[in-house]
């Protein structure tokens, strides 16, 4: 018998999936990162696949081969799966709703999955998007769901992110729902080393923290997977690739030290005292930068956008 | 040096490498009868072996002419140098008759291969007007016969049908063809239905012995989903009532989701060293616990 079928602590979520006969992987757990890469595995909330956003970088456009225009599962077939999983697993979880597909693309059901998330209080569910249109979230606080925007330096945003909210609107939205007193998480994903960067960045990190204090920060390079690439077809985004990691291809190690420091920096010195973490980096660079995330496949030390 | 002579029957004796095994004696009869009418049309092919004659081709004639207890019979005398050179000659007489059964055919061509006379399968192809390709395929189901213990009744041409499946599955395969289950003609198509199956319905092959038309039906369905829930059933299911079943669940899913999930269940001790595990399994109902070893 493999020793990946061991049921251990460890390894005890992968073994959670929901479905349906017809959509059999709307829950299950997300654990494809090599143990060379520091990421604590989460569940993923597959309630839809592709995103209209279509930003030149997404990972989509390789897991979706191409296809990346949205499609969202019927409720029907959504709700029960949440139940049995609010039902049998015991520890609590956060589901990621964004990972396959925006959060916030299609309200009219995301509005009902994160009603269904207020019917327990063990689990939460994660919206990470790249959106403005919180008006369903601003109706009532679901205590059960915390809001992650995806943000960037506008100039990137304009280059890269055609179709999503300009970067203030994201903020602006993140503002009025940390207001009314939802959990509100910020990733800067990913960091471009464009001309100028560190202005870029520093006003971007200057106007978001003039409007609100996200919980957690997390911080990305841009990750050149190699079904990324193949489906990809704007690739000026890949020029500053140099090296190859365990998680596609990546920016050079001094010049991701050198951008992750600028930022622990800024933000010390604007005052933000809550976590900030690195997504999807190289166990080198935590350790080039003097963390320490713990151990394959807990990461217990790492508080980052997708985990407790 | 070739001779034509009338030689007694009594000093013919019938060649133990011969390729053909079974005489049917009805169909000697026959041939005594048609000898007794209008005599023997062609000599038998013999070779010199001391006092006696060894036959090369026409064993049938020399039993029917001994039914008809005739003293002498009409033979063409070979100058032949071994034995092998005996066989060669005796099969290239028999081997593009069509009524030699498979297994004689196997026999007699991996005789003569491994006389070690000849050091390729083309030389020996060239020497009895076979192709190299039909000398290696012949060759090869008469050692994967042996390996998958097929009876006299299976040809050649199911056994290679058969190959590129692991010998558990060709084992199964050539079980149900001498039952009757599975037509020789709908070999191949079975095998090739086989190969593209997942792992479940190979299982339910060996283990649940699932008819092979159930099986064709199965491997249709494309959602593996669907297709567990069905091989679940299948054993009760004729390959109409998969269908039936199939279309059933379609229509189920459309009005009421069907809940599939997996999640750990169960403790299990390891023998080996005492811990315990949890034990995880694939279906809604029915837990399949997993032995663990460490």
């Amino acid at each position: 018998m493999n020793n990946n079928d061991l049921f251990t602590p460890a390894n005890e979520f992968k073994y959670y999936k929901y479905g349906t006969t017809k959509y059999p992987n709307i829950i299950r757990f997300f654990d494809k990162t090599p143990q060379t890469i520091v990421c604590p595995h989460f569940f993923e909330l597959n309630w839809g696949y592709g995103c209209r956003f279509d930003c030149a970088y997404c990972y989509l456009k390789g897991t979706l081969r191409g296809n990346t225009d949205p499609r969202y599962l019927p409720l029907k077939h959504i709700l029960p799966c949440l139940k049995e999983a609010f039902k049998e697993i015991s520890k609590p979880s956060i589901f990621n709703s964004g990972e396959l597909t925006d959060s916030l693309n299609f309200p009219k059901v995301m509005e009902r999955i994160v009603d269904e998330f207020e019917t327990q209080d063990k689990h939460k569910l994660l919206l990470l998007t790249k959106s403005a249109n919180v008006d369903f979230l601003l109706k009532k606080l679901r205590r059960q769901t915390i809001a992650s925007f995806s943000i960037n330096a506008p100039k990137v945003s304009d280059r890269w992110e055609k179709k999503t909210a300009p970067p203030i609107y994201r903020i602006e939205s993140g503002k009025k729902l940390s207001d009314i007193g939802y959990t509100v998480r910020v990733r800067i994903d990913p960091i471009f080393p464009i001309e100028n960067w560190k202005e870029e960045y520093g006003e971007l990190v200057d106007l978001l923290l003039s409007k609100f204090t996200p919980e957690r920060i997390t911080l990305g390079t841009p990750r050149g997977l190699a079904k990324t690439l193949m489906f990809a077809k704007d690739l000026s985004w890949t020029k500053w690739f140099t090296e190859k990691t365990g998680w596609g291809k990546k920016l050079s190690t001094p010049l991701r030290k050198e951008i992750y420091l600028f930022f622990f920096d800024k933000l010390r010195e604007s005052g933000f005292k809550n976590p900030v973490a690195i997504c999807k980096e190289t166990i080198d660079m935590w350790k080039i930068l003097g963390k320490n995330p713990g151990r394959f496949p807990y990461w217990e030390d790492v508080k980052c956008n997708c985990v407790w | 040096m070739v001779e034509v002579k009338l030689i007694s029957v009594d000093r013919v004796r019938p060649n133990p490498l011969q390729p053909r095994e079974s005489f049917d004696k009805e169909k000697i009869k026959e041939l005594a009868d048609s000898v007794r009418e209008a005599g023997l049309l062609q000599p038998l092919v013999v070779r010199k072996k001391g006092e006696t004659y060894q036959i090369i081709a026409g064993e049938r004639r020399w039993r029917a002419l001994n039914f008809l207890k005739r003293e002498k019979i009409p033979a063409i005398v070979w100058d032949v140098k071994d034995d092998t050179d005996a066989l060669e000659k005796s099969v290239v007489e028999n081997l593009h008759r069509e009524d030699l059964t498979s297994i004689e055919r196997e026999n007699v061509i991996t005789h003569l291969w491994e006389s070690g006379k000849y050091k390729t399968y083309d030389e020996l192809g060239k020497k009895i007007g076979k192709t190299r390709g039909t000398i290696e395929n012949i060759i090869k189901a008469k050692r994967d016969r042996e390996r998958l213990h097929a009876s006299q009744s299976i040809s050649s041409r199911t056994i290679l049908d058969t190959v590129g499946l692991p010998d558990k599955e060709r084992k199964e395969v050539v079980k149900r063809v001498e039952c009757g289950e599975l037509g020789t003609h709908k070999v191949r198509d079975f095998v090739r239905t086989i190969k593209k199956s997942p792992e479940p319905i190979r299982r339910a092959i060996i283990e649940d012995s699932l008819e092979s038309e159930i099986v064709e039906e199965v491997a249709k369905i494309e959602r593996p989903e669907i297709q567990r829930q069905v091989l679940k059933q299948a054993k009760k299911l004729s390959s109409e009532g998969v269908r039936d079943y199939v279309k059933a669940i379609k229509e189920r899913e459309e009005s009421e989701p069907i809940l599939i999930k997996e999640a750990p269940v169960g403790i299990l001790k390891c023998p080996v060293c005492n811990k315990k595990f949890k034990v995880i399994h694939q279906e809604p109902k029915g837990h399949k616990l997993v032995e663990v070893f460490s």
